[in-house]
């Protein structure tokens, strides 16, 4: 998945691609999954899943990142207080924007470490 | 009933024509990109070398084997035939016409096409079906210059390639026919090879090549992308880009027969 990460940087910021696999792992390191970035996208959880697409925006030029229904991708309630956990450990200068469900409110109450 | 008749046909054309033009903008788009600096960004790079890699190295001990043994077998038909019909004396350039400008580009391509042409033509629809197109699109990765433009250059430098080696490759191996059915040794063969080229040859085999590069797999790559949204509709994708790619190769052997009879 390194190179899946990567190519964001490569192609909106022409970083050579060494370069930008570093920043990717620097990324993966944050969270302690350096793993992934040797996996193949079918060989990922659905949390792993989530990491990377987390990753991804967080390596685009945009200022805002909005994820629209979490738990629609993560599908398993369990996985939500760690994958947002790690989201915060992830980001450092991003707006975070997250729609969920408003039935789906609960799930995050007390977890939630942006505003 | 006439009226429906006539309203069909109007129908068809109009589709037809439709087809023609959005495909013609595309094939504007990708030449186009082709000349923008900025589209040879580091991950277009990087797919570039791969698919070289993919489409030239992967296939070459095949190739190598396929060019060595219709090599000796064509040119030793075409020095029968030429001795039977006392064309001896223009042995050199007969051959040189048959593998340079006609049979080394011609055999490339639709080995590539065949190899390569449907596997890209497989790949951009299973990324159409998946909708990974659509995600890179939403990330402002232009499809062009990522997925499409390593494909056709890679195509173009590879079929061109190919055909030069190709052509190296077949008249070396016409040398053991000569050998043993005129009895000419190394020397002769060589210097009857090289009296008969001419730049014209040179040109024909690399322009024919280009082309041939660019239509194996812009027109897979254009099939993949017009797949509709099912997993059924990718086999009739490839069948489709396939038929289409035949005839495109047939077109420009004809094309490029037409232009060297002026």
């Amino acid at each position: 998945m390194l190179e899946n990460i990567a190519l964001i940087r490569e192609v909106h910021n022409h970083t050579p691609v060494r370069i930008a696999q570093e920043e990717a792992k620097v990324y993966l390191n944050k969270i302690n999954r350096i793993d992934l970035g040797l996996k193949r996208p079918h060989q990922c959880n659905e949390v792993e899943v989530f990491y990377i697409m987390i990753i991804r925006a967080l390596m685009t030029n945009e200022k805002n990142i909005v994820i629209l229904n979490p738990l629609a991708i993560l599908k398993n309630i369990e996985f939500l207080a760690i994958a947002m956990r790690n989201l915060a450990i992830l980001n450092e200068t991003k707006n975070i924007i997250i729609l969920e469900n408003e039935i789906n409110r609960f799930h995050y109450e007390g977890m939630l470490v942006f505003q | 009933m006439i009226l429906k008749f006539i309203e069909s046909i109007g129908d068809k054309t109009i589709n037809i024509v439709f087809e023609f033009l959005e495909a013609s903008k595309f094939v504007y788009l990708c030449v186009t990109h082709m000349f923008k600096p900025h589209s040879y960004n580091p991950a277009m790079r990087m797919v570039l070398t791969k698919q070289i890699y993919f489409t030239s190295v992967g296939i070459l001990p095949l190739f190598v084997m396929m060019a060595m043994f219709f090599g000796s077998i064509i040119i030793g038909i075409v020095i029968v035939l030429a001795t039977e019909y006392n064309l001896e004396s223009s042995i050199g350039s007969i051959i040189i016409n048959f593998v340079m400008d006609e049979f080394s580009p011609f055999f490339t391509a639709l080995l590539i096409s065949l190899r390569s042409g449907a596997a890209i033509n497989t790949e951009i629809a299973v990324m159409n079906v998946n909708k990974e197109l659509n995600t890179l699109r939403e990330y402002k990765i232009d499809l062009i210059d990522y997925l499409f433009l390593p494909r056709i250059i890679s195509g173009m430098i590879s079929v061109t390639s190919l055909s030069i080696v190709f052509a190296i490759i077949m008249l070396s191996s016409g040398y053991l026919v000569t050998l043993f059915y005129m009895n000419m040794d190394l020397h002769a063969y060589s210097n009857l090879l090289l009296s008969a080229v001419e730049v014209k040859d040179v040109v024909v085999l690399v322009s024919k090549g280009l082309a041939f590069g660019f239509v194996i797999t812009l027109i897979p790559i254009y099939s993949g992308i017009k797949t509709t949204n099912s997993y059924t509709a990718i086999p009739i994708s490839v069948l489709n880009g396939m038929m289409k790619l035949f005839i495109a190769i047939f077109l420009i052997e004809v094309l490029s027969l037409v232009i060297q009879s002026l």
